[in-house]
């Protein structure tokens, strides 16, 4: 089931055209990767999602049609430029956040109790939140996504300023969020992240949509063109291949047209060589990014 | 509960509980209550309960009326002396405050000597000066001798007849509707105020896009012009209630004349309000539009000090409008947005203004306010997501469609 359906979205600023031609569906119970270089239009795309901004153009469906009020209260949202009421105490500020979302205030301070003392806050829960620390305040905005228990969040870089203990956390609620069903929609710059955590991708490069699917397929879609290979004594010159690498034991090399992991398997054969290990290389998400986007810009 | 309620909640309880308001929300009954303190001591220093004595050379008291009591509430007793030794020795023991020694001779020349170790009681002197008065009078006809027993009295009438100030010059009740609309507006000056910096604050706090997927435009305006109204209006009762406590404890505890017998037009104090209500909804949303529009809080505070100078513009020409009330400029100033408050409530003092100037200035109150609020709420859709950047008015007039429906209507 689908519950989010971008169909040929387009948003423009006065002469900037911010969103050109966007597509992409997001399946329920998913982690959706929204990737993108700065300035591809990932941000305007999620305000749009959100009803925030109006579509120059094409048709947007969330949580089975248009943006309501009543939709809001299922839905979990934390922006890029992120911020709290600086002069309100933290336990305050979320109960207030919380009870816009339409939760019954016996469930939130319940719920807040809880998540202040997953997120280690709970001893700060009386300081004002110009009185936390940076990764505090980013703890305190996660809470504020997710305390209405939504059916979809929307999560812009949700790894900014967390130490690795506090990223680990994230990432556990993440995970379990989603195994109750929840949708999330991860707006991030860290592959390695996108890699761990998410199903399905799209990749959003001046506007237009130019990645999109299950994030193996992809990767796999991008493979075929590097192998890596440990032999016995020295590797032998290959036909084919452009590039050596060390690859922890082992050599990835990386070859082009007509060469293909066949023929270099077979050139290794030919040259004697004694192979311990020959797989096809699997590209990183990182490595897809940087071809993907150089591509589009050579 | 409704959001929009909820959203009226936190914002009262986020600028009312703040210092800053108050103490607002308390100078007015504290400049009251240590001004009526001030008063009461001044009073009590200057009255001396003690007797005070006389000696008659003249034999006019011989057999002396008591003068009515006026504004006293207590009765000073008066003391006939013999002889200035025995009024003397009377002082020296403490037993009276002071003695007058009226010569052989009085009334011609109608010189007293007066004795006294220290200044005499203001009380004591005005009874003294009423017993002299009624005594010397006692021969005429009973209604001349209380006439003139009652001095001057002189009442100023404006030449429409609507005005009247007795020769004691105007009481309280002349000035009620020129201190409703001071209230009125160091209560929009306040409070859009603070809701102009709230407004800013949210935006360079990034809280908008937060808040903008709970709540609709709508709620979030609306709540914040309730939270703004309420405020004004605990601010209204509290400052009117001491008002009224205050000019009770003149009139009654310390005997004002300026405080008793309060007589309210209230005509005049309608068309006050009448006017008051859209400027008030005139100057929040237009302080609702530049909080939005504006990048930070600190521009925010600048611009309310601007609105302060506006809104007293009248004050400064407070000679111009008095002098000649139906002049053009103070015509002008009646119609304007923002002057008119205080140029209606100035004129009012002196000059029963035009039912129809008041109603075309209403209009024009309404409509401006009704323009402020569409405005607003355009500033509102545009600039909730322009952070660190100020919107323009050209970006908020309806010249570019492109520019209009960058973010969705409410």
């Amino acid at each position: 089931m689908q519950i989010i359906e971008i169909d040929h979205v387009a948003k423009s600023f006065g002469d900037v055209q911010a969103v050109v031609d966007a597509s992409f569906n997001i399946n329920k119970g998913e982690i959706f990767g929204l990737l993108g270089p700065n300035g591809a239009g990932k941000t305007t795309t999620i305000r749009i999602l959100l009803d925030l901004f109006r579509p120059d153009q094409g048709r947007v469906s969330i949580l089975g049609g248009p943006m309501t009020e009543e939709k809001k209260n299922r839905i979990g949202y934390m922006p890029e430029e992120r911020g709290l009421y600086q002069e309100v105490t933290t336990e305050r500020c979320l109960l207030y956040l919380a009870s816009l979302k339409g939760i019954p205030a016996a469930t939130a301070k319940e719920r807040l109790d809880t998540l202040l003392e997953r997120f280690d806050l709970a001893d700060h829960r009386n300081k004002k939140i110009k009185e936390l620390s940076k990764g505090m305040q980013q703890k305190a905005q996660i809470i504020n996504t997710v305390i209405h228990a939504p059916e979809l969040i929307i999560i812009d870089e949700p790894f900014t300023s967390l130490d690795p203990i506090n990223m680990l956390l994230v990432k556990e609620l993440i995970r379990e969020l989603r195994e109750q069903g929840t949708t999330i929609v991860m707006s991030t710059h860290q592959m390695h992240q996108v890699e761990e955590l998410c199903d399905r991708i799209v990749l959003i490069d001046e506007g237009r949509d130019v990645l999109y699917g299950n994030l193996d397929e992809i990767r796999e879609r991008f493979s075929g063109d590097a192998v890596v290979v440990q032999t016995q004594g020295d590797l032998p010159k290959l036909p084919g291949v452009t590039r050596e690498a060390t690859n922890n034991d082992a050599i990835k090399l990386s070859f082009s047209p007509p060469a293909t992991p066949q023929s270099v398997l077979k050139d290794l054969l030919a040259a004697d060589a004694i192979v311990e290990r020959f797989e096809i290389a699997v590209p990183t998400l990182d490595e897809i990014f940087i071809r993907v986007v150089e591509g589009r810009a050579r | 509960m409704n959001k929009l309620l909820m959203v009226a909640g936190h914002e009262f309880r986020r600028h009312a509980l703040k210092w800053s308001y108050i103490l607002v929300l308390l100078s007015v009954p504290l400049m009251v209550g240590l001004n009526v303190g001030l008063g009461m001591i001044m009073s009590s220093l200057e009255n001396n309960d003690a007797p005070v004595g006389y000696v008659d050379q003249a034999g006019f008291l011989d057999d002396p009326l008591q003068a009515p009591l006026t504004s006293s509430k207590e009765r000073i007793e008066l003391r006939a002396y013999a002889s200035e030794t025995l009024a003397m020795e009377a002082l020296e023991a403490g037993a009276i405050q002071g003695y007058y020694v009226f010569p052989p001779e009085y009334p011609t020349p109608n010189h007293v000597e007066l004795f006294f170790e220290q200044r005499m009681g203001d009380d004591a002197q005005r009874q003294f000066f009423d017993f002299v008065q009624i005594n010397l009078v006692r021969d005429l006809p009973a209604a001349e001798a209380e006439r003139v027993a009652r001095g001057t009295e002189i009442t100023i009438r404006s030449p429409d007849g609507t005005r009247n100030f007795p020769s004691s010059g105007p009481g309280i009740g002349n000035f009620i509707p020129l201190v409703i609309a001071l209230a009125f507006i160091f209560l929009i000056l306040i409070s859009s105020g603070s809701l102009m910096t709230g407004l800013a604050e949210e935006k360079e706090n990034r809280m908008m896009e937060v808040l903008m997927t709970s709540v609709s435009p709508t709620q979030m305006i609306g709540g914040k012009i309730v939270a703004i109204v309420a405020m004004g209006l605990l601010q209204l009762v509290v400052w009117f209630g001491f008002l009224a406590l205050a000019v009770w404890i003149g009139a009654e505890g310390m005997e004002v004349e300026f405080f008793q017998n309060v007589e309210l037009n209230w005509g005049t104090v309608i068309q006050i309000v009448a006017v008051a209500l859209p400027s008030y909804v005139a100057a929040s949303a237009l302080m609702f539009l530049l909080g939005t529009t504006l990048a930070q809080v600190q521009e925010g505070q600048s611009l309310g000090a601007f609105f302060f100078i506006i809104f007293f513009l009248p004050f400064y020409m407070v000679i111009l409008i008095v002098e000649s009330p139906s002049s053009a400029p103070a015509l002008i100033m009646t119609l304007l947005p923002f002057t008119s408050l205080m140029t209606i409530a100035l004129r009012s003092l002196f000059f029963s203004v035009p039912l129809w100037q008041i109603l075309v200035s209403v209009v024009i109150q309404t409509g401006f306010a009704v323009s402020m609020i569409w405005l607003a709420g355009r500033a509102y859709r545009l600039g909730m997501l322009r952070y660190g950047k100020r919107l323009s008015l050209k970006e908020i007039l309806p010249r570019r469609r492109s520019s209009l429906e960058e973010v969705k209507s409410i």
